[in-house]
Formats: structure tokens, C-alpha cells, sequence
């Protein structure tokens, strides 16, 4: 029974998993430095959706070296980075030749969080219109849900996104902005 | 359609359990559904 605040707010009163806590103990860390927003599957999941998944999907504006250095020294005290120990590697060979890292609690690989730099329309849109999921005190920032039943349905495609998207559908009968809807499958449609 | 397994049918009967399930937490307290949730998703890790 999930309630809006206001049309970027949504509250909510869920028992955390650990797929929720993992994702509220990375963003704690991540929000100190960077805007953020949490795209695909996980959403259907925050909102209930019966599945597990083993990552997270987390987009983040292009930042500065030195940010994501700084960023990365925190992180390190919770979690480690699966791909590289290098911080230069990271960011140079990986985030931006437009690939993601993944970070998890040290040394329990699954479930991880996939950390990109924005890089595409559909990136910067999620960032521009994500919303604000509150769970008790804590918050996290989550991609439009017209966007993700869109991109699920018109992009990704396979059973697992169709079923994702249905979810959504159904979960925020009331509350989606078909006008919305439609015009992001016109966009991904093309 | 295979003669060993119709995925149309089961892709079908598995979308009408997404639906029943969206339902059951649309109308139900986050508390109900969340329980039941966290039970499968932290059974896998």
C-alpha cells in the first residue's frame, strides 16, 4: 500500500530485506557525494515484486576524479569494489569507457550494487525525474515508474522485465500518469 | 507450441500470479506483503 506524499515523494512502511538494506547502506554512503538514482529491476522489487535479484542497478552523473576517489575511500570501509582494487583503473579504464563497477559488503560478492556513470538519454532522463522513496527515516532515490515500465516493456523485453512492468503496472494502477507513460514508449519505441 | 512444454501457457499462467500478487500488495498493509518478501528474497542469500 504504497503512498504519495506529493508527485516525487512516495512513502512506504516494508519489513527491509536484504536487498533494501544493502541498497539504503550504499546510498548513505554515496549521497555524501554524488546525485543518484536506482534503475530496473530493484524497483519492481522495492515495491514488492516476489523475486530476488543478485544486483542493483545505480546510475550516477560523470563526477570528477578526485569525487569519486574521496567517494571510493569511504565506501572502502564497508564495502569493496569486485572489478579493481585500483581506484585509477576504476575510474579511467572502467566508468568512463562507459562501464560499470560493482561494489558489495567485503567479501560477500552477491548481491552487489552496479555503479555507471549516466551516459545516454534515458540515463539523464531517470536521473532528472527520479523520486524520493521514504522508508521510515530513511530515503532513497528511485527511476520515474512510468520510465521503467516503459523502458522494461519497449527496450529490455525479455519475460522477467514483462513481468517486472506488469507489476508496476498493477502495484500503481491509481497513481500512474498514462500520458506519461505513453509518451516515454513513443521515445523508446524509435 | 513444443510437445514437451507450452511456454505460451506458462508464460500466461505466470503473468496472472504477477497480477495477483501486485494486487495483494496494493491492498494490503507494506507490513503484510514485506514479511513475506523479505522470507523469499533473504532465503537466497
Amino acid at each position: 500500500m504504497v503512498e504519495f506524499l506529493d508527485k516525487k515523494t512516495i512513502r512506504m512502511d516494508k519489513v527491509l530485506n536484504k536487498l533494501d538494506k544493502l541498497v539504503l547502506d550504499f546510498t548513505s554512503i554515496l549521497k555524501k557525494y554524488s546525485d543518484y538514482v536506482i534503475v530496473s529491476g530493484y524497483v519492481s522489487i522495492l515495491f514488492g515484486r516476489s523475486r530476488a535479484t543478485e544486483d542493483i542497478d545505480l546510475l550516477v552523473p560523470k563526477m570528477e576524479k578526485d569525487v569519486f576517489f574521496k567517494l571510493l575511500k569511504d565506501l572502502n570501509k564497508k564495502f569493496e569494489c569486485l572489478n579493481s582494487s585500483n581506484p585509477e583503473s576504476l575510474y579511467e579504464d572502467y566508468l568512463c569507457n562507459k562501464t560499470a563497477i560493482r561494489f558489495s559488503y567485503k567479501n560477500k560478492p552477491i548481491p552487489n550494487i552496479k555503479f555507471k556513470f549516466a551516459q545516454t538519454q534515458v540515463d539523464y532522463e531517470s536521473l532528472k525525474q527520479k523520486i524520493c522513496v521514504r522508508i521510515g527515516v530513511k530515503e532513497l532515490f528511485v527511476s520515474s515508474i512510468e520510465l521503467q515500465i516503459a523502458f522494461k516493456e519497449q527496450v529490455l523485453g525479455s519475460d522477467k522485465d514483462i513481468e517486472d512492468a506488469e507489476h508496476l503496472k498493477t502495484v500503481f494502477e491509481k497513481n500512474l500518469n498514462i500520458l506519461k507513460l505513453k509518451e516515454y514508449e513513443r521515445l523508446l519505441r524509435k | 507450441m513444443s510437445e514437451w512444454f507450452d511456454n505460451e501457457k506458462n508464460r500466461q499462467e505466470r503473468l496472472r500470479f504477477v497480477r495477483f500478487w501486485a494486487k495483494y500488495v496494493r491492498e494490503h498493509p507494506d507490513k503484510e506483503w514485506s514479511k513475506q518478501q523479505k522470507d523469499l528474497i533473504d532465503s537466497q542469500f
